[in-house]
């Protein structure tokens, strides 16, 4: 075993499916002689040359282009977007080629592509080097949306996204890359499957459902309410498309209550989704007697800025549900403005709220605590 | 919109190889002939096929969804 960051996960999964298989290549901006702007690439072009690492001109929209055509013909490309914020210009060809291709062939044509790119905040990037965007991909069918969390899921998944015949979008959160480090098994091969979710942490008092840097401050915050008796389940979305609803419908059954975090915004989030498809498919359960079964209106708090998950209740109906006992579900922002120590108490206080109680008193404090953690970011 | 017609590439490079004799007017209506033959079989076949069978329910999205046989 040895332990290496998140990134070093991404270089080592490129560099040993380009051993494995001829058809791999990568192609992106400053790949090749620079080794990537992180560094993901490092050493790869002297190894397998400049036919198999590609520097492309700044051109996001070839760069997936050529992707695409590459893997029609039979290769295995990995495109490098330098930072998510650029993919925008790829948009059609990923949306409109890629991940209709099969389909659209009744699968005669298929594209086996990985498209791979830094994604999230919390490196000063402003506006155009911290975007998160993977609720505008995860809606698309006939792509897979990837996130991993750690150096080992980082370099199975990444693996594992090679060799998937389909097009997939793999999102690291940059953030963690040289901050997340991890055990990660020599000398053998490492392949994580694409789908399953992963529950990092069990628990019993409420399910806290995340994905990349947001993951790892989870299970951060669940650690810090242990010792006061408050015990969390933590799971790790991994694959956003296709979700893994079993897993978490099979949590939020446990425990009743399912906060989902992310960094993105909150209004048509990915957390949206989850939220509302565990709202309306029934998987919030109440818990204790005489408890109504939530329904799941919901109103959006006010989009701040940073990026915000989905509360998911209506204000009046919080103080009154609460008034027994009852689970709701949660989406919320958890963008990081500092080091990752300062995330932990907002999180702290909001899952001591968590726990419902049925007095009336407790619970509009509760409610109030909710809508303030709404308005936080 | 008339000056830009004026310098369709395509004319114009057609020009130039007769200009310079590297295409005949034998040659290019042979080539003309061939292609919209092709054109007019490849419209013949797809008009006259039938409708294909495949029920939407098992059009696949993921490469995994293709059902072979």
């Amino acid at each position: 075993m040895a332990e290496i960051t998140l990134i070093e996960g991404v270089r080592q999964a490129m560099d040993e499916e380009l051993a494995r298989d001829d058809r791999v290549f990568i192609v992106g901006e400053d790949v090749g002689k620079r080794g990537g702007v992180f560094r993901a690439t490092m050493g790869l072009i002297d190894k397998y040359g400049p036919q198999r690492v590609i520097d492309s001109p700044l051109a996001e929209l070839s760069i997936v282009g050529i992707g695409i055509g590459a893997a029609l013909y039979g290769m295995r490309p990995i495109c490098e977007i330098q930072f998510a914020d650029f993919i925008h210009p790829a948009f059609n060809q990923i949306v409109n080629e890629a991940a209709k291709m099969c389909y659209r062939s009744a699968g005669a044509w298929t594209v086996p592509l990985v498209i791979r790119a830094p994604y999230g905040g919390g490196i000063g990037g402003g506006l155009y080097h911290s975007q998160s965007v993977e609720a505008f991909f995860a809606h698309v069918p006939g792509l897979k949306v990837v996130i991993p969390s750690n150096p080992y899921d980082a370099k199975g998944l990444l693996k594992s996204a090679v060799r998937d015949p389909n097009p997939v979008l793999f999102f690291e959160p940059k953030k963690g890359y040289r901050l997340i480090k991890g055990e990660v098994p020599e000398g053998e091969e490492l392949l994580v499957p694409i789908g399953p979710a992963r529950v990092s942490r069990p628990g019993r008092d409420l399910s806290v459902f995340a994905y990349g840097m947001m993951h790892q401050y989870a299970l951060q915050a669940a650690e810090a309410v242990a010792a006061e008796g408050i015990d969390v389940e933590v799971v790790d979305l991994r694959t956003l498309l296709p979700v893994d609803r079993q897993t978490l419908a099979a949590s939020v059954h446990k425990t009743g209550k399912a906060p989902i975090v992310h960094e993105d915004n909150r209004t048509a989030g990915y957390g949206a989704e989850i939220a509302d498809h565990s709202g309306r498919g029934g998987l919030h359960l109440p818990r204790g007697p005489g408890a109504a079964p939530d329904r799941s209106g919901c109103t959006s708090a006010p989009l701040q800025s940073p990026l915000a998950g989905l509360v998911h209740a209506r204000r009046r109906e919080d103080r009154r549900r609460h008034s027994r006992p009852g689970g709701v579900l949660r989406a919320f922002d958890a963008t990081q403005t500092g080091p990752p120590g300062k995330l932990t108490p907002k999180v702290k206080s909001w899952l001591q709220a968590s726990r419902l109680t049925p007095s009336p008193l407790s619970a509009a404090r509760q409610a109030s605590t909710w809508w303030g953690l709404a308005e936080w970011g | 919109m008339d000056r830009w017609k004026g310098r369709d590439a395509l004319l114009l490079f057609r020009s130039y190889l007769t200009e310079k004799g590297i295409l005949s007017q034998m040659a290019e209506a042979e080539m003309e002939a061939r292609a919209q033959g092709e054109i007019d079989d490849a419209v013949r076949f797809a008009e006259s096929a039938p409708y294909p069978e495949i029920p939407e329910a098992s059009r696949p999205i993921y490469v995994e969804d293709i059902r072979h046989g």
